[in-house]
């Protein structure tokens, strides 16, 4: 039956589960060894998305993309994580949450905040969309 | 200048009350893309048939929408309604939590529009009244009645012998070129007057066929009451697969405002490629003829939608028409045994039957219509039971008609009654006929008024007791159409009209 990236990254999460320093190391060996036996260690970057993806899911980490139009400080995606965290939903989220930062001036201004499916847009550009339309229908 | 001052004052009005907030979407990204359908990941709450927008970096400011067909674990499967080849892998993908609908407004009507309701004759927008979903379940048996009014077709042979009433499903089979299009043409045609809303959706047909049959419909008067709805042969397939469904819920919202509708299907085997196109693409298990195995279900749930609702729903009706194109005459094959099992009766048209010159080439010993009699007038109902009879004893006899001298009179008078019948039953292409002209016709061939008449001659003698009829002895015809059925007192003035037809007109 023909593997996929994903089975070869979850075999190899749940073999390294619990596993000390020097018993991961061959556990990496012995799971670099299987994909030259397969002939897929060009799959190793396919693989590596894969386990990120779902290691997080598994420990409950997330990853929270942060775009704005210009360059932000420490401080201020420190206090964006923190203001995110702090909403009812996300109680005892804050030490599972990643941030990410995109820079993307076409938003003009704000924030676009997007959680695993989830986009929050606050962008200047989005704004000025609202208006644009809420002008045109009245 | 106050008027400038207004205007700013309006403005500044409106900004003020803007509220700025933040939307919650939810988005995914396309993994895969091609040949009119996209795989994507993320949206994990996405609904079935839900309009997804696919975003494209070269086209910014207007999203390309597609439906949500396979929710699988990973990922989720949508065709694209509409050009793909913008598309790229990565591309934002966002849910509009809207189940796939189409506008619907009395608007359409004399409109041609594509399967999302836009209009493409370029006569400008419609103003959408409501949105009626695409997919819908049929009407309960409560909601239903049982068909007892007729669509008057305008054509004798199905009028008389395989007649259709309002919300009934009537199939439309044959091998390409046997007038399967050229029938339901004049039958909206024929609808005029007759408080019917025609729908007709061309579904991968050549968009010049099209054009020529709605400038037809125009030039006769029927696009008053009709909607045409295209799913060209260029267009995608996903546009095909909705074509039918989109006609079937314009016709819904006028069924659901106690109107009649009509809607024809042309052609249901297109429909089904196209299916099976998406299906295939969409990395389905295909089935026999490598359909997907729920092909049946695709058109069962399209023709239950026909109906005749009871007056405690507003008493309108769907009646049906879809066509089935088969090949090679085989009626056996896969689509077209589905659907002659789903619908109320089919009209078989033959290539055989039109080469020999009978046209519309029906098969009347193969066709049938489930509901019969009590889609006919009365008089229509007493004149045909004959007309069949007849027709069914000569079709039996036929086999003998080159040995016709060695049999006795009557059964030489019989095979000639049937051969003046079948002649009677021809009729020229976009010439539909007023039903009380069709009993006198009928009346005629069947009670002998032919059989002096050459059988070579027989359709300038229609045409002579028709004009006949409308200019010298409009009595009888005004007569059949305000009582509906065939008293003494009618009958006797259609004799006394054909005979002196006969005797003064006819030599």
């Amino acid at each position: 039956m023909k593997k996929t990236p994903k089975q070869y990254a979850v075999a190899f999460y749940q073999a390294a589960q619990g596993k000390k320093a020097g018993e991961l190391d061959r556990v990496v060996l012995g799971f670099v060894k299987i994909l030259q036996r397969d002939n897929k260690l060009g799959w190793k970057e396919k693989i590596l998305a894969e386990l990120t993806k779902y290691s997080r899911l598994k420990e409950g980490i997330k990853e929270l993309e942060i775009t704005s139009a210009r360059a932000l400080s420490k401080t201020q995606i420190r206090d964006i994580k923190k203001k995110f965290t702090r909403l009812p939903e996300r109680q005892g989220e804050e030490k599972q949450v990643l941030t990410k930062e995109k820079i993307n001036p076409e938003i003009l201004g704000g924030l676009v905040l997007k959680l695993d499916d989830k986009l929050w847009n606050f962008s200047l550009k989005k704004q000025l969309q609202n208006l644009k339309n809420q002008l045109k229908t009245n | 200048m106050s008027n400038v001052n207004s205007l700013i004052e309006t403005l500044r009005k409106q900004i003020e009350a803007f509220e700025f907030g933040a939307e919650t979407e939810e988005v995914g990204k396309i993994i895969e893309v091609g040949d009119g359908i996209a795989r994507v990941s993320g949206i994990g709450e996405c609904q079935s048939s839900e309009i997804l927008e696919f975003w494209s970096e070269s086209q910014p400011d207007k999203p390309t929408h597609g439906v949500a067909l396979n929710l699988e674990a990973e990922t989720v499967g949508a065709i694209i309604l509409g050009k793909y080849q913008h598309l790229q892998e990565g591309d934002v993908v966002k849910r509009t939590k809207r189940i796939l609908s189409v506008p619907v407004a009395n608007a359409l009507i004399g409109r041609v529009v594509n399967p999302l309701g836009e209009p493409i004759d370029g006569k400008g927008a419609i103003k959408a009244e409501k949105f009626y979903p695409i997919e819908k379940i049929a009407p309960g048996v409560i909601t239903r009645q049982s068909v007892n009014s007729p669509v008057q077709t305008g054509i004798k042979a199905v009028d008389s012998v395989i007649p259709i009433g309002r919300g009934q499903r009537e199939l439309i089979i044959g091998d390409r070129q046997t007038g399967k299009t050229a029938l339901v043409i004049d039958t909206i045609i024929n609808q005029k007057g007759k408080d019917i809303i025609c729908v007709y959706v061309a579904i991968g047909q050549k968009e010049s066929k099209v054009a020529r049959m709605v400038a037809k419909l125009q030039e006769m008067g029927a696009m008053e009451y009709t909607i045409v709805v295209v799913a060209g042969a260029s267009d995608v397939a996903a546009l095909s697969y909705l074509a039918p469904y989109a006609g079937c819920a314009m016709g819904e919202f006028f069924m659901d405002q106690g109107k009649d509708v009509l809607c024809v299907y042309d052609d249901l085997s297109k429909q089904a490629w196209a299916y099976r196109e998406i299906s295939l693409l969409l990395r389905r298990p295909p089935g026999r003829e490598a359909y997907p195995g729920d092909v049946f279900y695709l058109h069962s749930r399209l023709l239950e939608r026909a109906c005749k609702l009871n007056k405690d729903f507003g008493g309108g009706s769907l009646t049906a028409l879809p066509i089935i194109e088969t090949q090679g005459g085989d009626v056996t094959a896969y689509i077209p045994t589905n659907v002659i099992s789903i619908t109320d009766g089919q009209i078989y048209l033959e290539s055989d039957l039109f080469y020999r010159g009978i046209r519309p080439a029906l098969n009347v010993g193969l066709s049938v219509s489930r509901v019969g009699s009590a889609a006919q007038i009365k008089a229509m109902k007493k004149v045909a039971g004959k007309l069949r009879l007849e027709l069914a004893q000569f079709r039996e006899m036929e086999a003998f008609a080159q040995f016709a001298s060695d049999l006795d009179a009557g059964t030489r008078k019989q095979i000639e009654r049937g051969r003046r019948m079948v002649e009677i039953l021809k009729q020229p292409q976009y010439s539909p006929m007023p039903v009380a002209n069709q009993v006198v016709v009928i009346y005629a061939a069947t009670n002998g008024y032919l059989d002096e008449v050459e059988l070579r001659r027989v359709e300038e003698w229609e045409i002579g007791l028709h004009k006949f009829l409308n200019t010298r002895t409009q009595k009888v015809l005004k007569a059949i159409d305000d009582k509906k059925e065939l008293t003494l007192e009618i009958e006797e003035m259609i004799k006394q009209s054909l005979t002196q037809y006969n005797s003064e007109v006819w030599r």
